[in-house]
């Protein structure tokens, strides 16, 4: 009997060792986007990312992290033991490995003991083998294995599922309360797994498992239940995981929190849940799950043979009748489903039912959601179905079975017991390993970071696109990871354009035109203090091309040598460097606003605060300005307002050619029945009438017109030869006169349909009536220019289509092809008359402002880099009907004349520009290497420019035989800047030869620099013709240039004299057209009022001591945070008791504890600052001595307090805490206190009581079972 | 509703045709095996009608039958040597997963069945 314990004890054995081997000294697996830092350093993870409500990533905000606080303190107790990481890492995952298989083991020992009524001696060792081949499998299977190299916080589902199944099956059998007592212990213990996060893993697997072990215990064995256990059990759960709990909930039912949101909206429960399912549920395949292999994964070329184990599953059944194993199977079907989905369409439909239920988008990712709870059944079905074929069969088929089943799961796993799955490269890398080593150097930068004594932000240069951050390790390896310096030294940074949220375009536009002032206002309102920089090229220049600087990259510097340029220019004062590469900056006094400060000012701004650098340029000397963006915070509090700054919208249609239509387009009609089938006018009609069943002329209409009018060029497309010619149409125009549709009973007239003019006629007219309709129209979502737009671009695709299709007719005459082209010609041209296609009028810039709730008199100002290009006087600007002349410049604006503006709803303003700057220059037409095309071959050309008798007439002769980029003539065009409309005009003579002109546009930096064709169209004239078009530029684009090349002939010129071609090109021009700002700011007649002074002390990252002294008037009190509404200020000393029972019960059991913290002298806090006060602004606001106490005397001071200022507790400066502040507020008083605190970590506290009481009555009840026995 | 379902159970057209399909057994129940085997070799769409129609079917089958559960896994391992066949030349294909599908329901309906004869604990 003893000697059976051996092999599971040897498996277990090697299984804790296997993870030794895979790891040199100091290399760490850090996990799934190396989020594992509290591997590297747990006490300091725990610090800075469990303890407090609030998060360290860049604006800040509130995040409940409490879960993880037991499992860290349980780490940094391993740590001290084994003392470094890389053993931290191998011994968690051995515990992992080992328990894992050691719990299904004995989870399917148990299962096999209960079912086997006969107990021979070869039905135990069969039922032994077939336990160990179960564990085994749990461990080795190939989903199983996968997970390994992207671990994540809660993945020690892998042993904990197993586990306290396995100890809840113990107790259901056994009723000894000591089993249940273990499992909460566990849970309190790796209590991420049953937290917000843990969720998915929770809620796949634990309902299922204790309805199984349920119904196991209940309707297989016939058992009773220990209910009162169960109910014990359930309580202490609750009580043990309150501390994490109870603010979650509280969070997750605040309308508006981001839980709340990511449960109840419903864009997250169906286009992050739903949508994301539908898209994936297509790509996973039942049989890949039957056979247990990982979905989307490449197969192994042997993955055919895991058939071995459905194969066990079925004869398991044929061979035997056990409800242990029927139940089984009901749970591995049902665990099928969840991890398959795509079980015929009704199932899809279901699952997809399932997910508006509030919270099930948890599960969009499904199959890999479900993927542990279908591997735990699978095994425990495997383990049953085992154990009936091996009693069946003959010893040497037993013994091949074993073996095979054995050598498959190990052959599979080898990439996994060697270590290779876990060494793998980051992603769009040049091959650098993730495993790395530390560099001990940056472990002064940490500490030192932890001891910078302003309790400001930090910006982490390279700033990358997801917020992560890159680190050359000590071996080759790098770490690529969520910052560090968030995580591990607990400072608020920047590290990721996301993280800059609604600020990040702007502060990318400014880092890439180098506008260094408009940089230092953006740091300055982010309350960023430090600059961290890592010079490493390793970590920047060519190691990591894409991933994690795909967009950045855009914007910020190409190199770790023009990024130290840019750092310099920025005009920051390094104050460290560390070994060499790791520097930090310090922004100056005068630039850097400080975490808590009272507004000089407080300002209206009408638009939303994206860009702050514009508000902030009229404040030059002192920043400490509050902007407000909500109108409604307008009209309740009109008074708050010291400024109002209304920011002009530019109305002009130019940018409704830019719009794109979001319906979903048509695809190309396919037509199928010919012009001369007798049904035709069938199809006539029924195209008639679905037209006109639309009530409206909307969007849906527009676009099945189109379709309609696409149907009659395929049709001409498809059957080009077959369809006959009238001939004797001169312009289609004319016939569209005399031509009508026959009526239904015009059977004679049915075959008019058949000829090209007819058609052409029926397009030119259903065209025509569109126009007509779009004129008319006002129920499009899109402006009447938007439609054209589209519309134009869909006829040009028309007439290139015809024109195709003639031109390869091979059955036409040379005559009959020029009659249709002519035809075609004139008809487009008629039809582009019609569309009325002329760009507005970009020199007459309409503008509003909308809802001018303030009537006063304003300063008006136009940006001064925005007008550049133009002289002041051909500048008018007219205001609510009233010129205004130009009278200053002030900073970066241009200050018209005051006007007076009355409340109304929309004021408008009007621009208008003279002489606008050709930016097509002197210079003339050139070849294409001259400006650097990249052409792939040499064309022979010749270039004739001809002065003609007008001004600027150009007369191109190209002389070549190749098209497009390798031949034609370019121009130049200068200034040309990214994110900016042109327009392009000229008149053309081409004598009726086909020209094409291309405008390219180059642009991005280093590797990624790029010349792309922008706008292309065809040009064709007999006559003199204008052209004229509207670009917008991509946003990174630096030049351009026109490129004209000759275009393929519709019919060959056999007169041409060696394929010369001529085009006359005049009045060539190229305008930028631009976008002032126009804004206009209140005069401000209010009183000067005095500013008070503020000391602030950090006590932690939820609280802070706010002093206040000499606040004679109101003003504005604000918090650099993300705003959140439980971020409360509290009056000290128990001034503004709550008058309710639960201010009662708080304010009693906070003076409670307070009086044991006191006379304990209990304290728990980390290291504070040691440096000398600091202080900004004349002393106007003064840093303290910042503290980091987690629990004192005075954490409970403002228990059972009301908070005040709730009402004028408003978001500022786009994102930040403000409390506008009377002196009737603070009873009158000029000098006084304030805490400010967020209230998520009040109640933690209250949980985090509840929870060590729990945890007393657990060890209590443990104790007492000890005893008792 | 009794009252229909009593007029059918003793509805002499269905009895007739109950007996015919009696007489028919093996015939009857290899013409469902094929069309399942039609449906996953040579049908490339997939449709519910034909699953649930075919499963229904069969289920009625068992209950006129008396088919035992085991029949119905002989029937799940004939599947699963379909979709090893078709796994094995074509991987995860259509064909593949239709007698992956077929395999699961089968092996449901089996279970349902074997749990009705009273099995052991």
């Amino acid at each position: 009997m003893k000697y059976r314990l051996i092999p599971p004890f040897i498996i277990t054995f090697l299984l804790f060792l296997i993870p030794f081997f895979w790891f040199k000294p100091g290399e760490m697996d850090l996990g799934g986007d190396s989020s594992r830092l509290y591997f590297y350093d747990p006490m300091r993870y725990l610090i800075s990312q469990a303890l407090y409500a609030t998060s360290n990533s860049g604006l800040g905000g509130e995040s409940l992290g409490y879960f993880g606080i037991p499992f860290f303190l349980f780490l940094a107790g391993l740590k001290s033991i084994l003392r470094s990481p890389t053993a931290l890492i191998v011994f968690v995952h051995g515990v992992s490995l080992s328990v894992a298989f050691l719990s299904c083991y004995l989870i399917v020992k148990q299962l096999l003991t209960l079912s086997e009524v006969k107990k021979t001696r070869s039905s135990i060792i069969i039922a032994e083998i077939s336990s160990l081949i179960a564990g085994l499998y749990y461990v080795f299977a190939p989903v199983s294995i996968l997970g390994w190299n992207h671990m994540l916080l809660t993945d020690n589902r892998i042993f904990l599922n197993p586990l306290i199944f396995f100890l809840l099956l113990k107790y259901l059998l056994t009723w000894n309360i000591r089993y249940m007592l273990v499992v909460l212990g566990i849970t309190f213990l790796f209590a991420p797994n049953f937290s917000f996060i843990g969720a998915p893993s929770f809620f796949s697997f634990f309902p299922l498992a204790l309805l199984f072990l349920v119904l196991y215990v209940a309707y297989v064995l016939r058992k009773p239940l220990p209910l009162k256990g169960i109910v014990i059990g359930i309580a202490l759960f609750f009580l043990l995981q309150a501390f994490h709990l109870v603010p979650q909930i509280e969070s997750l039912l605040t309308p508006g929190s981001a839980a709340y949101s990511s449960v109840f909206s419903k864009e997250i429960k169906l286009d992050s849940g739903l949508g994301y399912f539908n898209a994936l549920a297509s790509g996973i395949k039942p049989s890949i799950s039957l056979l247990g292999l990982p979905q989307m994964t490449p197969l192994n070329f042997f993955s055919f043979t895991f058939v071995v184990f459905p194969a066990v599953f079925i004869l398991g059944f044929l061979w035997s009748k056990k409800k242990t194993m029927l139940l089984t199977g009901i749970f591995f079907l049902i665990t099928l489903f969840f991890v398959t989905a795509n079980i015929t369409a009704i199932g899809l439909k279901f699952y997809g039912l399932l997910f508006h239920i509030p919270g099930f988008s948890m599960f969009r990712i499904f199959f890999g959601q479900w993927e542990h709870v279908y591997l735990f059944f699978y095994v425990l079905f495997l383990g049953q179905a085992l154990l009936v074929i091996l009693t069946r069969v003959k010893k040497w088929k037993k013994i091949f079975l074993i073996c095979f089943i054995t050598a498959l799961l190990v052959v599979g796993a080898w990439r996994f017991i060697n270590g290779k799955i876990l060494q793998y490269a980051h992603w769009q890398s040049k091959n650098i390993s993730a495993i790395v080593v530390m560099d001990p150097k940056y472990e002064e930068v940490l500490s030192y970071l932890r001891s910078l004594p302003v309790d400001g932000k930090i910006l982490s240069l390279p700033l990358s696109d997801p917020g992560y951050q890159l680190l050359k390790g000590a071996n080759n390896a790098a770490l690529e990871s969520p910052s560090t310096i968030a995580y591990l030294a607990g400072r608020n940074e920047f590290i990721g354009f996301v993280e800059l949220v609604s600020f990040g375009p702007n502060f990318l536009q400014a880092v890439k035109t180098r506008n260094y002032v408009a940089i230092r206002d953006i740091l300055s309102i982010l309350n960023i203090r430090y600059i961290y920089y890592n010079e490493d090229p390793y970590i920047y220049d060519d190691n990591f091309p894409g991933q994690p600087y795909i967009y950045v990259r855009k914007f910020l510097p190409d190199t770790q040598r023009e990024y130290k340029e840019f750092i310099k220019n920025l005009g920051v004062k390094e104050i460290k460097t560390i070994a060499g590469k790791y520097h930090i900056y310090e922004l100056d006094d005068n630039s850097y606003l400080p975490h808590i400060y009272a507004a000089r000012k407080t300002a209206y701004w009408n638009d939303d605060l994206i860009n702050l650098h514009i508000p902030l340029a009229f404040y030059s000397d002192d920043k400490r300005i509050a902007f407000y963006d909500d109108s409604k915070i307008l009209e309740r509090y009109p008074d708050l307002f010291g400024n109002s700054f209304l920011n002009a919208k530019n109305m002009s249609s130019i940018f409704d050619f830019f719009k794109v239509k979001k319906l979903p387009r048509f695809v190309s009609p396919t037509v199928s029945q010919k012009l001369s089938s007798p049904i035709y006018p069938l199809i006539v009609l029924r195209e008639k009438r679905d037209l006109g069943r639309f009530k409206i002329a909307n969007d849906a209409f527009i676009d099945k017109s189109v379709y309609f009018i696409e149907k009659r060029i395929n049709e001409l497309a498809k059957w080009t030869r077959e369809i006959p010619l009238l001939g004797n149409v001169k312009r289609i125009a004319d016939l569209s006169k005399s031509w009508q549709d026959p009526k239904l009973w015009e059977f004679n007239k049915y075959g008019e349909y058949n000829s090209w003019e007819v058609t052409l006629v029926r397009y030119q007219q259903a065209v025509g009536t569109l126009i007509e309709t779009l004129e008319k129209t006002t129920q499009s979502n899109y402006s009447i220019l938007t439609n054209k737009v589209e519309m134009k671009s869909d006829l040009i695709k028309h007439k290139d289509k015809l024109r195709k299709a003639i031109r390869e007719d091979s059955s036409r005459s040379l005559n009959e092809k020029k009659y249709l082209l002519n035809l075609v010609q004139e008809m487009f041209t008629d039809i582009f008359v019609k569309l009325n296609f002329s760009p507005p009028d970009y020199w007459r810039l309409p503008y509003e402002i909308d809802n001018v709730s303030l009537g006063s008199a304003y300063e008006v100002y136009l940006n001064k880099e925005d007008t550049e290009d133009f002289n002041l006087v051909d500048l008018d600007l007219i205001v609510d009907g009233k010129k205004l002349r130009s009278k200053t410049s002030e900073g970066d604006w241009i200050r018209f004349e005051d006007v007076a503006v009355k409340r109304k709803a929309s004021l408008p303003i009007l621009l208008t520009i003279k002489n606008f700057p050709n930016l097509t220059g002197q210079a003339g037409w050139s070849t294409p290497e001259k400006v650097n095309m990249e052409v792939a071959e040499q064309a022979e050309r010749q270039m004739v420019q001809d002065e003609g008798p007008e001004k600027d007439l150009i007369t191109l002769s190209i002389n070549n035989d190749f098209l497009e980029d390798t031949s034609g003539l370019v121009k130049n065009i200068r200034k040309w800047m990214g994110d900016s409309i042109y327009t392009i005009s000229f008149d053309y003579l081409t004598y009726n030869q086909n020209f094409s002109i291309t405008l390219y546009e180059k642009g991005g930096s280093g590797k990624n620099r790029y010349i792309v064709d922008a706008f292309n169209e065809a040009l064709q004239s007999k006559k003199w013709k204008r052209f004229n078009t509207v670009i917008l530029s991509r946003s990174d684009a630096e030049s351009a240039f026109l490129h004209v090349t000759k275009d393929q002939d519709d019919i060959p010129d056999q007169n041409s004299i060696n394929n010369v071609k001529k085009i006359e090109i005049k009045n060539l021009s190229v305008i930028r057209v631009p976008n002032p700002r126009i804004v206009l700011k209140n005069i401000d007649r209010s009183k000067e009022t005095l500013v008070p002074q503020i000391i602030f002390t950090k006590i932690n990252k939820t609280k802070y001591k706010v002093a206040v002294r000499g606040a004679k008037d109101p003003y504005a009190l604000v918090l650099s945070e993300k705003f959140n509404a439980k971020w409360k200020i509290f009056l000290p000393n128990g001034v503004n008791e709550a008058k309710t029972l639960k201010g009662l019960i708080s304010r009693t059991l906070g003076k409670i504890i307070s009086s044991i913290l006191r006379a304990k002298n209990i304290v728990i806090s980390s290291e504070a600052n040691k440096e000398s006060l600091t202080s900004y602004f004349n002393n106007d606001v003064v840093e303290g001595m910042h503290k980091n106490i987690f629990l004192d005397q005075s954490t409970f001071e403002t228990f059972g307090q009301d908070p005040i200022l709730d009402k004028t507790h408003l978001p500022v400066n786009g994102y930040a805490n403000s409390w506008y502040i009377k002196p009737e507020d603070v009873q009158n008083k000029e000098d006084y206190e304030l805490i400010i605190e967020m209230t998520s970590q009040k109640l933690f506290y209250v949980s985090l009581m509840i929870s060590v009481a729990g945890l007393l009555l657990l060890v209590f009840l443990l104790l007492r079972s000890f005893i008792r026995k | 509703m009794k009252k229909i379902l009593a007029k059918v159970s003793t509805s002499k057209k269905l009895k007739k045709i109950e007996s015919f399909l009696k007489k028919n057994r093996n015939t009857v129940l290899a013409l469902v095996t094929i069309s399942i085997f039609v449906d996953i070799f040579f049908v490339k769409t997939n449709s519910d009608v034909v699953i649930f129609g075919i499963l229904l079917l069969y289920g009625i089958f068992i209950k006129m039958f008396q088919i035992k559960s085991r029949r119905t896994f002989l029937l799940c391992l004939a599947l699963l040597t379909a979709m090893f066949i078709n796994f094995l030349f074509t991987g995860s294909s259509i064909p593949t997963e239709k007698a992956a599908v077929w395999f699961i329901l089968f092996m449901a309906l089996g279970i349902f069945q074997q749990w009705r004869e009273n099995p052991a604990r």
